[in-house]
């Protein structure tokens, strides 16, 4: 599917910032999932964008804003192309003690998605939910996705309850949240199973609203979604598969990656720092529109 | 396996162990010192200690903010070490070094080392030093390790071996060279036992040696980045950066713009090539590391992506504090070619090792435990001193968390005698610094650190250990030729003199800011008290209120004067109140406490506790004694006006204390006049309020006298106007302020440079021909019978001026927001 994204972020200074500089990730990744054939980051006010690869692959801008300012425009444009990709977990027939034992090879390499990070503890709940979910003995594709579904049925989402800063411990406490939250709960729950798993930062296409009483379509949803975030695990096999417990699927050619992490701190869409009193963020619109 | 108890280890002293000309040497020394009777040692140790108090080497304890510096003791017996030793230390500590480098290469590239597995890749993955954001960077010259250090030891038989790796941040040098300066002023005739390599060029060398590394630039321009004054190794950081000659500088005063480091002075923005930096790495970019931390500089990592700057030492080294990867060099050594290493790491144990784990927790009191990568000298724990139950306590964590720890028998730590203590043995430490890059080289300086009391092993400075001088032995034939520029060249005729940084600038102009503030406030209520015990303020309390609303700075009256008085003397929560400005003031200064007379600093400081300690005695519920507070206060400021025009130069940074009276003071007066000629709505005030005010305002702004000496007849409002808006002689009048800042103006901005930039000489040439030449008369009559008097809207119009005078010059020198002075 060939999609066209636009992603633009208002903030606000109620007093003037300056100095400001930041760093960016909001240029989908390209793999071999999805090919980015066009990508823009306009600034306002007017500044140089620079960027780099960063550990994780992602693709980052940065930009520094050294005078004075009192309102910032962030707007990134891209067209991106999915395509639709074999499902690597149904065809594994073997149990997550033998999925284990087939990372061995690969210690080094997937080190960092099996040991706790910044937002995600490994908490004592978390290992209460890997023991009944994911005991050795389970196989391994069906209890991932019974953990998936598990999620998405006890979890709640809702907006507000969370917010960018709140860790696994905290999400634990209220079960409420966004999909940010699901995901690094879900990334706890494998990695203390001992199955590599790494959040995902991205986009969802979600389904438009019912046509209006008049019949006519009433289009793209617009403002209604920013981004979004699942998870991948790593299957024995090779691949990172992507679980998406806030919707209870897989990920499919509808989710739209822009980078990947050990948890969110790795690939916020913004993160910067200025010299003034706090920014607030005006508007924030995703529009993302399937071109046929 | 260490199997003796460490109290029962032969003490070995290194007078005994020494041969050749160091044992000559030792032999004289202890000869001189033994001739000295008792008062003769008395004295030789108060004076070592009075000259490290002047020098000001001193060492702020951790946890202890209060105690302020501590001295380091100082002992006058040296250590000396001979040209042979001295040769082999020193191939062992560059071998060392070039290990060091190759790993951070490898590591911050294809990691081939973790490939094969030839140190656990835990040990990189899991180290909060390892910079996942350092992966793939150039380095200049392939050179991670600028600068490193070595602590040694000798082991029960003799041998040297490196108890601690210094290859993310060396310290330490500085007290090396003042163990020299001092011994030399306390007992020159002990430098006559032997011929040693002097050191006092050091901070010269380390400055060529850092700007060998710039990149593509003909006179690099190199700083030294520190963490600001209030950490431990302040005192080092600007003591080098004074020695070296270049700034001593702190995130706040380097700025990132196109990939491009400047640093802010107030003749522009310099660009950096070098920044010799005394900042974790976790600490250095804000936006790509902490973010919690304002101690960096945001955006610096997109300069090194491209190259533009470089830091030393490289980002990533941090990595170099793991104690577990230190004990593995060997290892490492090996597999990148470079043999086995000449001086081997101490017998240090890695406990996330299982087999390693058992065997040390088996004899825990063998071992000293220390956190496998954190350099605190706190997180150090000895089985041996503990009791049954804390012992049990530890080892029960030591399993939970292994890998957090590693063990190392005690060593020796061989015994130099104590010029203090009669000669007695006192463990020491030996420390040496190494240049790394294509050619490293040790620079025949080294840190002896040693315990100041008997049978003790701790030498850390942070907890009380002292230092004493090192000699090395020349050895003539051997001196390699210092690889430097030719001597007889002449340099490019270098770089101007750096201008006043800006952040500097910014204090000073803050402070004067502030204390003017503080001042006016505290006069405009002394007055106002006055007011009150006059029997028109008692008859007519609304006489007063123009004059609380200029004070309270806000609109409207004032509903109860004592609570007001309360809140503008000594409530912290308003921004204006005389404590809260007191309080700024101080922070300001101490900001910038390496520009500012130390008695320039003590009256700025008495000043803010004469504010704490009279909130403290219960002066704000206490109305009688307010007003000896406020006279306490004014006397006090006085003192500071004083104390700053005899003892500061008349440079730039005198130039901003003074632009930031003025602007204060200029605002002031214009408001208050504004609140005592004429009503909120612009209309002139009655007469009969007017009166009484504008004795009062008189009063506030010190020129009842120089009313009279014009005028001799009751104050009106017309003569009162062009008096404090006019008068160029009374220095608290608006043109006379407008004139002090244009003077400052003109001493630091003389630069044509500037020219093109919106300037605050040309705003301020332009704002005080206004006021000069403005027509009181006709600002004084209304145009016709319903309008007010232009007067109203022309002082408006003169305060958003003089604010924006005040934006102006911290946009030109403070801030640099005027894009074209960036050359």
């Amino acid at each position: 599917m060939r999609f066209h994204i636009e992603h633009t972020t208002e903030y606000v200074y109620p007093e003037p910032a300056l100095e400001s500089f930041s760093e960016l990730r909001l240029r989908p990744r390209d793999s071999l999932r999805q090919k980015v054939s066009r990508h823009q980051t306009l600034i306002e006010p007017g500044v140089l964008v620079e960027s780099h690869i960063d550990y994780f692959g992602n693709y980052v801008e940065t930009i520094s804003i050294p005078h004075r300012h009192q309102r910032l425009v962030v707007s990134s444009a891209c067209d991106v192309e999915t395509k639709p990709f074999n499902d690597a977990l149904s065809a594994l027939d073997l149990t997550i003690a033998e999925a284990r034992q087939m990372y061995q090879d690969r210690r080094r390499e997937l080190h960092d998605f099996l040991r706790p990070s910044k937002f995600i503890q490994h908490v004592d709940p978390v290992y209460e939910m890997a023991a009944e979910f994911l005991p050795s003995e389970a196989p391994f594709s069906a209890s991932l996705l019974a953990l998936n579904s598990h999620l998405f049925r006890t979890l709640k989402y809702r907006p507000g309850a969370t917010d960018s800063g709140t860790d696994v411990e905290q999400f634990l406490a209220s079960r409420e949240g966004v999909c940010q939250d699901f995901a690094h709960l879900m990334i706890a729950v494998c990695r203390v199973a001992g199955i590599p798993a790494r959040y995902v930062s991205g986009y969802i296409e979600t389904d438009p609203p019912p046509p209006a009483a008049d019949g006519s379509a009433t289009g793209t949803l617009i403002g209604a979604i920013a981004t979004h975030a699942w998870l991948e695990v790593f299957t024995p096999t090779g691949f990172w598969v992507g679980l998406d417990p806030t919707n209870d699927m897989l990920d499919g050619e509808r989710h739209v990656q822009i980078g990947i992490g050990r948890d969110y701190a790795d690939v916020p869409p913004m993160k910067g720092i200025f010299k003034g009193s706090r920014a607030q963020i005006l508007n924030v619109q995703v529009r993302m529109t399937r071109e046929e | 396996m260490p199997d003796v108890r460490p109290d029962l280890l032969p003490r070995l002293d290194e007078t005994t162990l020494a041969g050749g000309g160091a044992a000559e040497a030792y032999l004289k020394i202890r000869r001189r010192i033994a001739d000295l009777d008792e008062d003769g040692l008395d004295t030789l140790t108060d004076r070592g200690r009075g000259i490290m108090h002047e020098l000001g080497v001193t060492f702020a304890l951790y946890d202890d903010e209060d105690a302020g510096d501590w001295i380091v003791p100082f002992d006058a017996f040296p250590r000396v070490i001979d040209p042979e030793t001295w040769s082999q230390l020193s191939q062992g500590v560059i071998q060392r070094l070039g290990v060091w480098n190759e790993f951070f290469r490898d590591i911050y590239d294809s990691q081939e080392s973790l490939k094969a597995s030839v140190i656990p890749f835990e040990l990189v993955y899991d180290d909060p030093g390892y910079q996942r954001n350092a992966m793939g960077l150039a380095v200049p010259e392939d050179t991670f390790v600028h600068v490193a250090a070595f602590d040694l030891a000798r082991d029960a038989r003799g041998r040297w071996v490196v108890i601690e790796d210094y290859v993310g941040n060396v310290t330490g040098v500085t007290y090396g060279l003042q163990a020299r300066a001092v011994l030399s002023q306390t007992a020159p005739e002990l430098l006559e036992a032997a011929s040693i390599a002097p050191v006092q060029t050091y901070p010269t060398e380390l400055l060529e040696h850092l700007r060998g590394f710039a990149r593509g630039v003909q006179e690099p321009r190199v700083v030294l980045l520190s963490p600001g004054a209030y950490n431990s190794a302040h005192y080092e950081h600007s003591w080098l950066a004074r020695q070296m000659g270049i700034p001593l500088v702190r995130g706040g005063d380097l700025i990132v713009l196109n990939s491009r480091c400047y640093l802010k002075t107030i003749g522009g923005l310099e660009p950096i090539d070098v920044i010799y930096r005394r900042l974790d790495d976790a600490y250095i970019d804000p936006v790509a590391f902490r973010q919690d931390s304002s101690l960096g500089v945001p955006g610096l990592m997109t300069c090194v992506r491209k190259g533009t700057v470089t830091i030393a030492n490289a980002i990533g080294t941090g990595l170099g504090d793991n104690r577990a990867i230190a004990a593995l060099l060997p290892r490492l050594s090996r597999f990148y070619g470079r043999g086995s290493l000449l001086l081997p790491t101490i017998e240090r144990r890695i406990c996330r090792d299982p087999d390693q784990l058992e065997l040390v927790e088996s004899q825990p009191e063998s071992w000293m435990f220390q956190h496998v990568n954190e350099r605190s000298n706190r997180l150090v724990w000895h089985p041996k001193d503990m009791a049954p139950r804390e012992r049990a306590t530890f080892l029960q964590e030591l399993r939970a968390n292994p890998d957090r720890y590693v063990a190392e028998p005690y060593l020796p730590l061989t015994t130099l005698p104590s010029a203090s203590a009669g000669l007695e043995p006192r463990h020491a430490g030996l420390r040496l610094f190494v240049f790394g890059g294509r050619k490293p080289r040790v620079f025949p300086l080294a840190l002896t650190r040693f315990a100041t009391e008997r049978d003790s092993r701790t030498i850390s400075s942070g907890l009380g250990g002292g230092i004493r001088d090192t000699w090395i032995i020349r050895d003539p034939e051997a001196e390699a030729p210092v690889p430097r520029g030719p001597a007889n060249r002449f340099s490019a005729p270098f770089q101007r003199r750096l201008r006043l940084g800006s952040r500097t600038a910014d204090g000073l102009y803050w402070m004067g800011r502030y204390k003017a503030r503080a001042e006016q406030a505290t006069r405009t209520l002394h007055v106002l008290r006055r007011l009150q015990f006059e029997a028109a303020g008692r008859d007519h309390p609304e006489l007063g209120t123009p004059l609380w609303s200029a004070l309270t700075r806000s609109k409207g009256s004032a509903s109860n004067e004592a609570a007001s008085m309360k809140s503008v003397l000594f409530d912290a929560n308003n921004a204006d109140s005389v404590i809260s400005c007191a309080r700024w003031l101080r922070d300001n200064a101490r900001g910038t406490r390496e520009s500012i007379p130390p008695e320039v600093w003590t009256v700025i400081h008495r000043l803010h506790l004469l504010c704490t300690e009279a909130v403290e005695a219960g002066v704000p519920e206490d109305p009688a004694r307010l007003q000896e507070f406020e006279q306490q206060f004014l006397d006090t400021v006085d003192m500071l006006t004083g104390t700053a025009t005899k003892n500061m130069l008349h440079d730039d940074a005198w130039h901003f204390w003074s632009l930031g009276q003025n602007v204060e003071r200029a605002l002031t007066t214009a408001l208050l006049t504004r609140r005592v000629l004429l009503r909120p709505d612009g209309e002139l005030a009655d007469e009969k309020v007017a009166d009484r005010n504008l004795d009062a305002l008189l009063r506030i702004l010190s020129c009842q006298y120089a009313y009279r000496s014009l005028y001799q007849a009751r104050p009106t409002a017309p003569n009162v106007a062009a008096l404090v808006l006019q008068d160029p002689a009374l220095p608290r009048s608006v043109l006379g302020c407008l004139e002090e800042i244009r003077s400052s103006l003109a001493f630091v901005g003389g630069s044509d440079r500037h020219a093109a930039a919106a300037s605050p000489a040309r705003s301020v040439a332009k704002l005080s021909g206004t006021v000069e030449f403005a027509d009181l008369p006709a600002l004084f009559t209304p145009p016709s019978t319903d309008t007010p008097p232009p007067l109203a809207a022309w002082l408006d119009t003169l305060a958003a001026h003089l604010g924006s005078l005040s934006t102006e010059i911290s946009d030109h020198y403070l801030h640099h927001q005027a894009f074209n002075i960036l050359r």
